[in-house]
């Protein structure tokens, strides 16, 4: 019997040897990534987004679905369309849905039109977000986005939507819609932007595609390194849980041992 | 021998157990859950009539309390709200952990009516939702500092969601308190 005691006890240092070195890579992995998740937020990295190319494509970052760019009345400027985002020179604005369906001006503002939403934004250098209008301020789901112009050519004339259920022009203060009969609105357009603006927002939506916070939690549970990475890192799991039942075991059996020698003895 | 195969089931059952609670604690596939449109929102809050529409600026000392309370701006320069008698309902935004919930607030003489989230996005703390927190927040009002005036009970698992609704409430007593009292400019349109 003390020698079947003795065999098994080899056998398990010789196990926990084993697996303990298996693991050890997995084991620091986990545990630096660990201690990262759990100070995300004051290391800053929920809202860091990672640049780096090769990073980027490991993790194919690009836009789902087309682009979609209008120009923005005659500023000159272009409003790129990629998936709910929409960039405006270097501003981004996160509108309900893709696709971007209208881009125009009313005054000194710049108005961004998805389905479900109509962003409205300032005009000037670096554009600022002045509000977003949703389904409680929207007269329906928006088709199109376009301006009404009216005689005098100086007044701003007004914005125009069409929807499931005809077209709408908003007040002054954009605030109330009322069912216009006969539009001749014009539409705003969409467009093929030049090659540096569409290379920027695509250049942008990488930047800002890939949180750190991601980065950091896939490399805790193994989906950094795909398909098989998560089973990997569950079997590194399973090798701590044996590593601790191993080391228990252990060290009983050497408590026992000193006991029965008239040593330790707790 | 029999102590071998013992000692072999033991190892065999950790392995099972711990293949479980990993599989269990796989991350949720965060997932957008619409629960209510603005739209319906702002519609059943205001059973006797059609409200007026109306928009806040989000600027001067209003901003700076808006900054104080949610510890940043408001990243928008304006806000749009309904008002009929002393009721005023707002639909805000604020995010729990990285992505943002939308909720409606319902705000009567200056106390809460009602809180409702409408769109969810987290993978985590969906339970803000149920009534059992959103009626928490019935009839309380903004103290000085710009807390609620009574404690709001947690939920475990979900503390950053409960926070972002309280923050939301707590928003909402406040630009109800600059459009009532002109701490930012109030224009009103009527149709």
């Amino acid at each position: 019997m003390a020698r079947l005691k003795h065999h098994i006890r080899n056998r398990v240092i010789a196990l926990h040897r084993v697996v303990g070195l298996s693991a050890a890579l997995f084991v620091v992995l986990v545990s630096i990534s660990g201690m990262l998740i759990n100070h995300e937020d004051g290391l800053g990295f929920t809202n860091a987004t990672i640049e780096s190319q090769w990073l980027l494509d490991w993790y194919r970052i690009k836009p789902r679905g087309e682009l979609a760019a209008f120009p923005i009345g005659v500023t000159g400027r272009w409003a790129i369309g990629l998936e709910r985002r929409v960039y405006v020179e270097g501003a981004v604005f996160e509108t309900d849905e893709p696709p971007l369906v209208g881009a125009t001006t009313f005054g000194r503002t710049i108005l961004l039109a998805s389905r479900g939403m109509l962003l409205l934004v300032t005009s000037g250098r670096e554009a600022e977000l002045i509000e977003r209008l949703d389904s409680a301020s929207l007269p329906g789901p928006l088709l199109r986005l376009g301006r009404l112009q009216v005689s005098d050519e100086d007044a701003p004339g007004f914005v125009v939507v069409e929807t499931p259920d005809g077209v709408f022009r908003a007040d002054a203060e954009l605030l109330t819609w009322q069912r216009v009969e006969n539009s001749t609105a014009t539409w705003s357009r969409a467009g093929d932007p030049p090659e540096g603006v569409r290379a920027q927002a695509l250049q942008d939506f990488r930047g800002r595609g890939l949180p750190l916070s991601r980065v950091i939690a896939d490399l805790h549970s193994g989906r950094f390194f795909g398909a098989y990475g998560s089973l990997v890192m569950d079997a590194a799991a399973v090798a701590l849980l044996v590593l601790s039942g191993t080391g228990i075991y252990v060290a009983r059996s050497a408590r026992r041992q000193g006991s029965s020698r008239g040593g330790l003895s707790i | 021998m029999v102590d071998r195969q013992r000692f072999m089931n033991r190892v065999t059952a950790i392995g099972l157990m711990s293949l479980a609670i990993v599989l269990h604690a796989r991350a949720a596939i965060a997932m957008e859950e619409v629960y209510q449109t603005s739209r319906s929102f702002v519609e059943e809050s205001f059973p006797t009539g059609e409200p007026a529409v109306r928009k806040l600026w989000v600027s001067g000392d209003l901003k700076t309390q808006v900054r104080e309370l949610l510890g940043r701006d408001m990243g928008r320069l304006r806000v749009r709200y309904w008002t009929r008698g002393d009721r005023t309902a707002w639909i805000l935004e604020e995010v729990g952990k990285v992505e943002q919930i939308t909720s409606g607030v319902v705000v009567q003489a200056g106390r809460i009516e009602r809180v409702k989230v409408l769109i969810y996005r987290e993978s985590r703390g969906w339970e803000v939702r149920l009534p059992f927190f959103t009626d928490q927040f019935r009839d309380a009002t903004l103290d000085p500092d710009l807390h609620l005036d009574r404690g709001v009970d947690g939920i475990s698992g979900a503390t950053l969601s409960v926070d972002a609704i309280t923050r939301l409430a707590r928003l909402a007593l406040l630009l109800d308190r600059g459009a009532d009292h002109d701490y930012g400019k109030a224009e009103a349109s009527y149709p």
